[in-house]
């Protein structure tokens, strides 16, 4: 096992690292930037180091003076968590080349996974079901055009590095895609420095229902259930639960076979996510691999009882994964909403709901300067109930007693929605923000106004 | 005591809800111990750490009016040019504005690091080949209006 981990990231995340780390008895040092010199892992970490200014161009993706300080200071394995340089191939191979383990999969995988294209091709040879759409990177618009015409309208082009719904632009008939394709690709370029770009038709309101993977370096790869994570405003998750409420026990564990063999045929080592869309008639197409921890893996984690970040640290350290398949139970009920910040400013009050089944992952405590610079989720709210009733109950009395002062969050909104009927019903798909936008934001204004 | 004798003691004990055993016949002793028990008692607690911001250091004035200089990267401290070579300044030497007082290492680049004042070195607050951050401070000047 590691004797100490350089934690490459920051808030909730490093925090759960570190936690995770002092179980395990592995050392942590963490480096962070001028704007988190004040934040919790800092005072929790063993070590810390301030690596660069506030930019995270400047700080957490300075890849060379991370791996010069992990060696340094006697680090035998990095931690990048999520975001930053968490699935940035090039950083794993010379993390590898310096001696040091990317605790993620293996560098090969992760840039062959990154590269949606390649990742599409490698799937669909193993007979892994993808949506319709055009073979390998669009030329010109005209080839666009040409493919959106044999699979039908309505339309999706994709950046082929693309990720948090950046390069994505949908397109109903030839015209609309014109311009969408010269706007993903300047898109693409801007955010990725890579303007290539795929096209695929677009499933109209489908459900997002992903696969969490836990795999070794010995091929044994297991999968520990669904996550429903259909409900998000502008392509960024706002609510997860597990397991997918509404869909059949039957389709989830094909689901789950698929994201299995989907691993095993990219010869997966570490904890993954496989990204599915199921349409209306129940069909399922593989979008994408997640090569990393996710935001909404205590969801996951509630239902099964294992801890990822432990699986994947073990993983990394070439342990072999501690159980099988047949081992892996579930129980009970989960759902995470995520907190985020509207502003910045200085937390002056800050009340987290407690009692059984509600877990908070979060850096944030009083006092604590909630910086510009960075992601705006500054919380996660995760609740266990025995049904998925009881889930929704649990949340609904969990946000009404959260209390965050001095900053404006998304607190309400994420309440109200709690309420609504597609929510409660649970049938819901990646229509639902948008269908309901408008309620939200008027019941928000008149509890404002009532207040 | 036999080997068979003691693998079914150790067996038994394994099983038994007791986290210790001493047995003594004669000459012969024996005891054990669950390593769960070994292992919790061997940890030393923590103590009560409870975490708190640090507090800001651009007001730590020592009574002489210290003034820090101030680590403007992330990277190796290094007193001289070179391990033969002697260090830019000790103790006590005098300071001009603008004068090399130490260097920084990172990423295989040698940054110089000027002194903001004019003054005398009070102390030097890192150790030679240590691993500084951003903002951190290398030493603390007496100021001087030379």
């Amino acid at each position: 096992m590691f004797k100490k981990i350089l934690i490459a990231n920051r808030g909730e995340i490093a925090l759960r690292i570190l936690r995770c780390c002092k179980e395990l008895k592995i050392q942590t040092l963490l480096i962070y930037s001028r704007a988190d010199r004040r934040s919790l892992p800092v005072m929790l970490a063993d070590e810390s180091l301030c690596i660069g200014p506030e930019s995270a161009v400047d700080s957490y993706l300075q890849q060379d003076l991370i791996i010069e300080i992990a060696l340094k200071t006697g680090c035998d394995a990095i931690h990048p968590g999520y975001g930053f340089l968490s699935e940035n191939s090039e950083f794993a191979f010379k993390c590898e080349r310096a001696g040091l383990t990317f605790i993620g999969p293996s560098p090969s995988i992760i840039a062959l996974m990154g590269d949606k294209q390649a990742a599409r091709e490698l799937v669909k040879r193993h007979g892994i079901p993808l949506v319709p759409g055009s073979e390998g990177v669009l030329s010109c618009a005209e080839e666009a055009k040409a493919v959106a015409q044999k699979i039908g309208y309505p339309v999706l082009i994709k950046a082929s590095a693309g990720g948090g719904g950046k390069g994505m632009r949908a397109a109903y008939g030839p015209k609309e895609l014109e311009v969408a394709y010269r706007q993903a690709v300047q898109e693409a370029e801007k955010a990725f420095g890579c303007g290539d770009v795929y096209l695929e038709k677009l499933i109209t309101d489908p459900r997002h229902i992903e696969i969490q993977l836990a795999a070794d370096k010995y091929g044994n790869v297991i999968h520990l259930g669904e996550r429903n994570c259909s409900i998000q405003k502008y392509h960024q998750k706002l609510l997860e639960e597990a397991p997918a409420f509404g869909l059949s026990d039957a389709l989830c564990s094909e689901m789950a076979e698929t994201a299995v063999r989907a691993a095993k045929a990219c010869g997966y080592d570490s904890v993954g996510t496989v990204e599915f869309l199921v349409d209306r008639d129940d069909h399922f197409y593989f979008i994408e691999m997640n090569t990393r921890i996710q935001v909404e893996h205590p969801v996951t984690e509630s239902i099964c009882g294992l801890d990822l970040i432990r699986l994947q640290i073990r993983s990394a350290a070439g342990k072999k994964l501690p159980l099988t398949q047949e081992q892996v139970l579930f129980r009970g009920h989960a759902i995470e909403c995520r907190i985020n910040a509207k502003s910045p400013g200085k937390i002056t009050m800050l009340h987290f709901p407690q009692g059984l089944g509600v877990r908070i992952e979060s850096s944030l405590y009083e006092g604590d300067e909630v910086s510009p610079f960075y992601d705006s989720m500054i919380a996660k709210i995760i609740v266990t109930g025995e049904s998925r009733r009881q889930a929704v109950y649990r949340m609904r009395s969990a946000l009404a007693e959260l209390v965050i002062e001095g900053v404006s969050t998304n607190l309400s909104e994420m309440l109200l929605l709690l309420y609504r009927p597609d929510f409660v019903l649970g049938g819901y798909d990646t229509s639902f923000w948008e269908k309901n936008e408008l309620f939200l934001k008027e019941a928000q204004l008149s509890a404002s106004k009532g207040s | 005591m036999d080997l068979k004798e003691i693998e079914r003691l150790w067996d038994r004990f394994d099983r038994s809800e007791a986290s210790e055993m001493q047995i003594q016949k004669g000459e012969f002793s024996f005891s054990l111990k669950k390593a769960y028990v070994t292992e919790l008692s061997a940890a030393t607690p923590p103590g009560t750490r409870f975490p708190r911001p640090l507090e800001e250091p651009e007001e730590e004035k020592t009574e002489e009016e210290a003034l820090p200089i101030k680590a403007p990267l992330a990277g190796t401290f290094y007193r001289a040019a070179s391990p033969e070579a002697d260090a830019f300044v000790n103790a006590g030497a005098a300071v001009a504005k603008g004068q090399v007082v130490c260097i920084i290492e990172a990423m295989k680049m040698i940054n110089e690091i000027r002194s903001p004042y004019a003054g005398i070195v009070k102390t030097i607050a890192v150790n030679n080949g240590q691993l500084v951050g951003l903002d951190q401070p290398l030493m603390y000047l007496e100021k001087t209006d030379v």
